[in-house]
């Protein structure tokens, strides 16, 4: 099961890289927007702190900005 | 003759002609920005299964978070400063103590970091960070160094980052005497030893993001994390009913090692919605796996105002070293009633509002946006939390 669970990630990484292109400057006015920014908004550093607290995992590309337990 | 006069002529215009351009001369203007955003984040929780009671009690907790964050930054390099506090109010702290002492209900967690970015060239970026947090029962201190590399038209980009982590679970510190006499604190009635022989965790962080534009209206983004944990990860006032009706502190493994995938879609749909998509998995060697599907929605109703409704399903198998109160066998080697590491689901849901004002730009100082954002979640041991964060967000332009 996971096997076929990590082979269908990997078609989807690779189907999605296929349609990869380089953009004009003028062909950029939505990837540039400042809602497509990839990182961590600022107003989603605490809820996600609270995510690596109140479950097992962590959010991969989380800003965590120190350590401690939060074991309240 | 008349050609005689044409010629001069035409020699004494060329003082007037024009030039071609001299790019070794052109003027720059360095620009200088300096961002001030006032954080305030609250957070309200209830539960009935607290692991400082051995799985049982209440877990009603109270945060308010307020926080400054200052970042200055030029064409080559940014210095980001960051402080805050986070006053705790918990009912499940109280409860080391068998007789409610209210000395521990109320808390403080105070944090501060500076990062400082430089541009190398206009492809890469180096990084590194200094911080520190402390609260009554550890200190910690963070640091960090990474880079960032990008391809001319910023089409592609990668960043790794390492991170480590030192914290000491010694209890004691509070503010106005950090440096007082440190001790691992236990539950009241099992101060009768010393539990474990460390006092120390650390955690090492490896972190690998890149992002790829697919086409005009769709970028993706792969992130992996890597986390590498030793010392003391159980947590000292935790305690343990054992099924013969014994009790103890919990007990983990001194190594923990954390590793997580995820993959993030940001597509501008339509007219003027944009989805981002968050798919990320989990696993641990303390046996835990689990599964995040996210979503947000960016509407924009006007050029200056955003909805932000998002929703996010997690699944989490627990960890084999977990169990409910009065279900461990006091011979297992390892024991926990937190049900952080149980098996659960969780549902969170909410709305953000952001509000980008264009206005009062000639000042020194002008308000750049606002934006609150709320969050409820529900676990599946019917554990419930409200969140909400809100920013104010202030900026200065110079230009030299």
């Amino acid at each position: 099961m996971r096997q076929y669970l990590f082979k269908i990630v990997v078609f989807i990484i690779i189907l999605l890289l296929q349609s990869c292109i380089s953009l004009k400057p003028y062909e950029r006015i939505y990837v540039n927007d400042s809602e497509m920014k990839m990182g961590m908004e600022l107003e989603d550093s605490f809820r996600n702190y609270v995510y690596t607290i109140r479950e097992g995992a962590v959010t991969p590309s989380s800003t965590k900005s120190s350590g401690g337990c939060g074991c309240n | 003759m008349k050609y005689k006069y044409l010629v001069i002529g035409s020699f004494s215009l060329f003082p007037f002609a024009p030039k071609s351009q001299n790019f070794a001369q052109k003027d720059t203007v360095k620009v200088k920005t300096t961002e001030i955003q006032l954080v305030y984040s609250h957070y309200l929780q209830d539960g009935n299964n607290s692991a400082v009671t051995g799985g049982i009690g209440t877990e009603e907790l109270s945060v308010y978070g307020p926080a400054l964050n200052i970042i200055r930054s030029t064409p080559a390099a940014s210095l980001a400063f960051n402080m805050g506090t986070d006053i705790i109010t918990s009912a499940s702290t109280d409860n080391i103590d068998t007789i409610m002492s209210s000395a521990s209900r109320v808390d403080y967690r105070v944090f501060s970091n500076l990062n400082y970015t430089r541009n190398i060239g206009s492809n890469y970026s180096v990084n590194g960070g200094l911080g520190f947090s402390f609260e009554s029962d550890y200190f910690s201190i963070g640091s960090k160094l990474g880079f960032s590399t990008k391809n001319i038209d910023d089409s592609r980009s990668l960043s790794v980052q390492f991170e480590m982590y030192n914290d000491d679970l010694r209890w004691g510190r509070k503010l106005g005497n950090i440096f007082g006499p440190l001790n691992l604190i236990y539950p009241s009635e099992l101060r009768t030893k010393e539990w474990y022989s460390v006092h120390n965790r650390n955690s090492y962080n490896l972190k690998i993001g890149v992002k790829q534009v697919l086409n005009e209206r769709n970028v993706l983004g792969i992130f992996s994390e890597i986390i590498f944990q030793s010392g003391l990860l159980a947590t000292p006032y935790h305690r343990i009913y054992f099924s013969d009706n014994t009790e103890a502190v919990e007990f983990l493994p001194n190594e923990r090692l954390k590793l997580g995938l995820g993959l993030k879609l940001n597509s501008f749909v339509f007219g003027n919605v944009i989805l981002k998509n968050l798919v990320s998995g989990y696993r641990d060697s303390f046996g835990v796996i689990a599964l995040a599907i996210e979503n947000q929605t960016s509407i924009k109703i006007k050029p200056t105002l955003i909805l932000q409704p998002h929703l996010r399903f997690y699944t989490q198998k627990g960890s084999s070293y977990f169990k409910p109160y009065m279900q461990h066998d006091s011979n297992e080697r390892f024991y926990t009633s937190d049900y952080d590491l149980s098996t659960l689901n969780t549902i969170s849901g909410g709305l953000g509002i952001k509000y980008n004002p264009i206005l009062l730009k000639n000042k020194k100082f002008f308000f750049d946006a606002f934006s609150i954002k709320y969050t409820f979640l529900r676990r599946s041991n019917n554990l419930t939390a409200h969140i909400v964060s809100t920013i104010i967000y202030i900026k200065s332009i110079k230009a030299k």
